[in-house]
């Protein structure tokens, strides 16, 4: 006979010989023994060669037995002794039957609590003179599992299933090696190794209890016998999705046991059943946010839904060991309340369906890769703005943000309230969330925190304050919608437009731009300065002094403070700032002219009269103009009598970092060096110009001395070798410049043509392109939203590695793909969850009454922190109970109030009567079994009462010799 | 050492050809007239001028070697070290992988620029960015200003490499070279060390083989 058959690969074709129960299984043993194989009759040699198929799987049973060496009685274990950290070790032996392979494990506690035998032994020796006096309390022959499953030590147990069911320590278990092949199925296979199983442990005085795993995966039943010299016991489980409601409770379990012991004693002698319960209350969160952050009413109840499962907290309740008549709970009454209950854990659960920051984040790197986006100004049309649009720069601010935070209340609950606003502390180093500012660290003296902030620091991205940012972050609210991005991107770039054609410099001006200077140490400042900084105020900065310095010394001030874009910014707010750098430039063109043009013009004319004279005769006699400073003592080289001047120069022509990219390409396209000098002379050529204008009758000497200090030699007056080569590309310049002074020049910086480009390119934008602007921008918000959030959480989860791939992924230039993005996604995914984790735990025990009391406040963070490492710690996926947060006190822990309420109204996150969500109990009964003239035997019931999903487990003893 | 010349192209298009397996983007910097583009040139073309005409804006050379099995494409960026374009010049710092930063051991006052040169690196290139200290001239001896263990000195103290060197000898010019190659490959290997190797980040560490040069020939003095 072969336990797999061809088409089901399961037992199903078992037929077993023999069907046994109970009592005929004795008999069965019996007669094993009995048969002896030095026998005289020769009919039952032959009959006993053929090896029945129940033989074959008992005599392998024996042989795992054997060889697991668990031969006879076993130590016994003292539960009481059973240390906090204490796990069951497992060994297994493969057990073959036919084609079928089963598994024998044998489990025991890895902690060292076996009682000592001495003592064991002298019970023993007394064990004939004590028994009859103190039958009822006399506990010697019990076994070791009889002890096990009387002691409440394992009542709920974590650490194993079987341990919780049936309250045993050390045991043994069958079960089929591949879960569906050999899976044992039916009643009749049930039955069949069940007997061979007692057989088994019968013929090697093995006393552990040993199961048999039954049944498909979703629904196991654990099947079970124990023998030993003075005990059976029999382990029966139920798992059912209806019962009958008269066995929900205490009071019906009760008579369940009773029912099921039979006890033949008189009720007199018979002691009270003791029961131990463990109710769950579903934990409600307050203040459940009733908004969902997207203005889509659709998407709104959708998001409800998501957050509503979100956290899953648990109120866990015991009592132990309580006997039967303390505690009443029937169909109609209980008294057992969780204000009563001592013994309180919390356990929590979460699993977010929704992580704004995370799906925000992959939503704009999807709209970056999609290479057939499309243009932002086809999606979107604005009607043309009138003429007559007085354009007011604070106004139109104002009414552009309006325009633009159309869910501005929701975002507020995302990215807080204050992206809108401006921020007048500039201590402060990041916006505040306000509900959890509790929480904010505020002292760098954390290294974690600092190597956090650190980290950010080089990240190459928009300062937080700044326009850009505002933008960015105003986008990201619509980021699934193209249509919504594309009309935030229009009017964005059209109020742009606006200030560009009016001449107005970019709303906020200084103050955007500026204040973002607060998170930058002074040393650092340079690097992320902005170059609308009024230079005055930026002489006071240490470094910036020394950068400008620089400057100074050029003597370039004609167009001093428009400065560069800063190139440590992403790509996007340097174009805003060259924007910027444009209008300036042109607002400081027009001043100019304004107020010099008369004196120039007449100078320039004067100047171009004079050129010609001085090319017939003597250049000494032209007007010089553009003069800024005298140059020290220092003399024209021809005319010792005449002083040299400095002249005021145009400055280098600013640039975003793609323009130095293109004029870096175009450099190096050029072959021969003499090109390459060619194509940036411009500067040059036009410092000359201007020092000619300054110094009528000048020579290169003259220029060289301003220009190139190290080309000139001070004693013998004369020029370096380098400069003296015929025909190098300095003296070549100088024949062909004419005198010009600056403001006349063509200048270096065509600001309207930059302006136009930029504008050109945000105006033909595509949906991807805008994505790739902001993309920075949003990993630096959600990576400080993120420390910001519950800063301490993130960062002692060493979320300076997140801050670190973040300012990475933001420098690093060459990635078609966004890997470094994608990687660093991966990271806030991570710590999204476990910020808003924190968050949800944060918000539902934290009063406001705590605000000034540090020991709660304390406590809270402590609990908070235990109940997050425990919900994430890897517990086996199948495990019937967990180990939650011991809140020491219960109801009357000072959070005991908050979770309760006061148990009448409704303060509570625990609902007056609320319902458990889930009951389960452990029965303990000593009774003599079977007959009235039996010894006392333990008796165990096990029930686990929740929604379609009810368990009953019985260990129940009998006395195998007082019958 | 390993590292090998494999060609000395003068200028040339760096981004046309992709007969490499690595490019490094290097920058020499320096006050003006201490000899950067002497020292490039030699580097390069293994040819010296006694003038080189100064030079304006930028420019630049390419020139692979060998790292273990690997060609490296070095574009070595020259640059003009007049005050006036300065700031013309900071613009190409990003991007940069390594600096040769130099002075004249004939001027002092090239020297006292030094640490504003190292500040400007801080300020503008990839934190990454690598640094070696060069005193240049080092064969002009008698008129020598700045003493080789001060030079070192100031090395020490602002952690960078330190050789001295002549382009017009032709001492130590190619090992400078070799020395960055080698700490940018040692900060590459690093850096992907960090990474998690399950994230799948594309990325080979170069061999970092090369035998390190003596203490004796750091500074030839």
């Amino acid at each position: 006979m072969k336990l797999n058959s061809s088409g089901n690969r399961c037992l199903s074709t078992i037929q077993p010989p023999f069907r046994l129960d109970g009592e005929s299984i004795l008999h069965f043993q019996c007669g094993m023994a009995e048969i002896e194989p030095n026998d005289d009759d020769v009919f039952e040699i032959d009959d006993f060669t053929v090896v029945s198929p129940l033989e074959t799987l008992v005599s392998a049973v024996e042989v795992a037995i054997h060889d697991m060496n668990l031969e006879g009685s076993r130590a016994n274990y003292d539960v009481t002794k059973l240390p906090r950290d204490w796990e069951l070790s497992m060994a297994e032996r493969r057990v073959t039957y036919e084609s079928n392979t089963f598994l024998v494990r044998w489990y025991r506690p890895n902690a060292e609590i076996v009682e000592e035998p001495k003592e064991k032994k002298d019970e023993e020796d007394e064990y004939e003179v004590k028994s009859e006096e103190e039958e009822v309390t006399n506990l010697n022959h019990y076994s070791s599992a009889a002890h096990q499953i009387s002691s409440p030590t394992l009542d709920f147990c974590t650490k194993n299933n079987l341990c919780a069911m049936y309250g045993v320590l050390e045991f043994l278990v069958l079960q089929g090696e591949h879960s569906t092949n050999d899976r044992i199925a039916t009643i009749e296979q049930k039955d069949f190794v069940m007997s061979a199983v007692r057989i088994a442990l019968n013929n090697t005085n093995c006393e552990l209890p040993f199961f048999v795993l039954c049944g498909a995966p979703e629904r196991e039943l654990y099947f079970g016998s124990a023998e030993s010299r003075t005990q059976t016991m029999s382990f029966l489980p139920t798992h059912l999705h209806q019962i009958s409601p008269r066995h929900t409770n205490l009071t019906g379990l009760i008579g369940l046991m009773k029912e099921k012991v039979r006890s033949q004693a008189s009720v007199v002698d018979l002691e009270e059943v003791r029961a131990s319960v463990r109710f769950e209350y579903q934990i409600v969160e307050p203040d459940r946010p009733k908004k969902s952050f997207a203005g889509d009413e659709k998407k709104l109840i959708k998001d409800c839904r998501d957050c509503r499962h979100a956290l899953e907290m648990t109120l866990i309740c015991l009592w132990k060991y309580l006997p039967e008549t303390r505690v009443h709970e029937n169909e109609s009454f209980s008294n057992l309340e969780p204000a009563d209950s001592s013994h309180w854990e919390i356990t929590a659960n979460f699993h977010p369906r929704h992580q704004p920051f995370s799906h925000i984040l992959k939503t704009t790197l999807a709209h970056c890769l999609n290479e057939s986006s499309p243009l932002a100004k086809e999606l979107f049309v604005l009607p043309p703005p009138s003429p007559s649009d007085e354009v007011n720069p604070i106004k139109e601010t104002t009414k552009m943000m309006d325009h633009m935070s159309l869910n501005k209340e929701d975002w507020s609950n995302l990215l807080g309230a204050e992206v809108l606003s401006e921020v007048s502390d500039d201590d402060r180093r990041y916006p505040s969330w306000a509900t959890s500012s509790a929480l904010l660290p505020q002292s760098t003296n954390d290294p974690n925190l600092a190597k956090c902030l650190e980290d950010l620091r080089h990240i190459k991205s928009a300062p937080p304050r700044s326009i850009v940012t505002r933008l960015a972050v105003q986008i990201s609210h619509v980021i699934d919608d193209e249509a919504d991005m594309a009309l935030k991107w229009i009017s964005f770039v059209r109020l742009l437009r606006q200030h560009w054609e009016n001449n107005k410099e970019l709303p906020g001006g200084n103050k955007v731009f500026g204040t973002h200077l607060w998170s930058i140490p002074s040393r650092h400042r340079r690097h992320f300065c902005p170059f609308i900084m009024d230079v005055d105020k930026a002489r006071e900065l240490p470094c910036l002094h020394l950068a400008l310095s620089f400057d100074d010394r050029a003597g370039d001030r004609v167009l001093s403070s428009v400065a560069a874009p800063s190139l440590g910014t992403c790509i996007f707010n340097q174009k805003l700032e060259m924007l910027q750098c444009c209008i300036k430039a042109r607002l400081q063109r027009m001043a100019c002219y304004e107020n010099h043009v008369n004196v120039f013009a007449e100078e320039f004319f004067d100047a171009e009269e004079n050129l010609e004279e001085a090319k017939a005769s003597n250049d000494m006699d032209r007007t010089p103009a553009g003069r800024e400073k005298r140059m020290g003592e220092a003399t024209l080289h021809l005319r010792p009598d005449v002083p040299l001047y400095v002249p005021n120069t145009q400055m280098p022509c600013p640039m975003t970092e793609d323009m130095v990219q293109a004029h870096a390409e175009h450099i190096s396209s050029l072959r021969e060096g003499s090109e390459r000098t060619e194509a940036q002379l411009g500067l040059l050529r036009s410092d000359m110009q201007a020092f000619k204008a300054a110094n009528p009758g000048c020579d290169l000497i003259d220029f060289i001395r301003w220009h190139s200090p190290k080309d000139f030699d001070e004693e013998t007056g004369e020029l370096s070798d380098r400069m003296r080569i015929t025909d190098n590309a300095w003296e070549r310049c100088w024949r062909e410049a004419t005198p010009l002074p600056a403001i006349h020049q063509q200048p270096h910086f065509n600001e309207a043509t930059v302006a136009e480009g930029i504008l050109s390119v945000f105006e033909h934008a595509t949906v991807a392109q805008i994505a790739d602007w902001i993309l920075p921008i949003l990993f630096h918000q959600t990576a400080l939203q993120l420390i910001n959030e519950d800063g301490q959480v993130i960062v002692e989860a060493e979320g300076a590695s997140m801050c670190s791939l973040v300012s990475r992924a933001t420098r690093d230039g060459s990635q078609p793909a966004k890997q470094s993005y994608y990687q660093a996604l991966h990271h806030i995914r991570k710590y999204e969850r476990l910020a808003h984790f924190h968050s949800h735990l944060w918000k539902t025990f934290w009063r406001q009454q705590f605000l000034k009391k540090n020991k709660e406040e304390d406590v809270i963070r402590q609990l908070v922190k235990d109940i997050m490492k425990e919900s994430d710690t890897e517990r086996a996926s199948d495990a019937m109970f967990r180990t939650g947060i011991r809140l020491r006190g219960g109801a009357s822990h000072f959070l005991g109030e908050i979770i309760g309420g006061d148990f009448q109204g409704q303060n509570g996150l625990i609902r007056k009567n609320q319902t458990p969500m889930r009951k389960s109990y452990v029965l303990y009964w000593n009774a003599p079994v079977p007959s009235a003239s039996s010894r006392i035997q333990p008796q165990r019931i096990f029930a686990n009462i929740e929604y379609e999903n009810h368990r009953i487990c019985s260990a129940t003893t009998n006395d195998a010799v007082f019958m | 050492s390993d590292m090998a010349v494999q060609s000395a192209t003068a200028g040339g298009q760096p981004s046309g050809d992709q007969n490499f397996d690595y490019m490094f983007k290097l920058l020499i910097i320096g006050n003006s007239s201490v000899g950067k583009t002497s020292f490039l040139f030699r580097y390069c073309d293994d040819s010296f001028t006694s003038a080189f005409v100064s030079t304006v804006g930028i420019d630049f050379k390419v020139k692979t070697v060998f790292k273990g099995d690997k060609r490296v494409k070095l574009q070595i960026w020259d640059t003009a070290g007049q005050e006036r374009y300065r700031t013309i010049t900071t613009a190409y710092y990003r991007g940069a992988m390594g600096f040769i930063l130099m002075y004249d051991i004939t001027n002092e006052e090239s020297f006292n620029s030094v640490q504003d040169w190292c500040t400007q690196i801080k300020t503008y290139s990839w934190e990454n960015a690598q640094v070696v200290l060069v005193g240049n001239k080092c064969d002009m001896d008698a008129e020598r200003v700045v003493s080789c263990d001060r030079g070192r000195q100031l090395a020490d103290q602002l952690s960078l490499e330190f050789f001295e060197t002549s382009a017009k000898e032709n001492i130590n010019v190619k090992a400078v070279f070799e020395k960055l190659v080698e700490i940018i490959c040692n900060k590459m290997a690093e850096s992907l060390d960090k990474q998690d190797p399950n994230q799948g980040v594309k990325g080979t560490k170069l061999d970092a083989n090369t035998t390190q040069k003596p203490p004796s020939q750091q500074c030839n003095c």
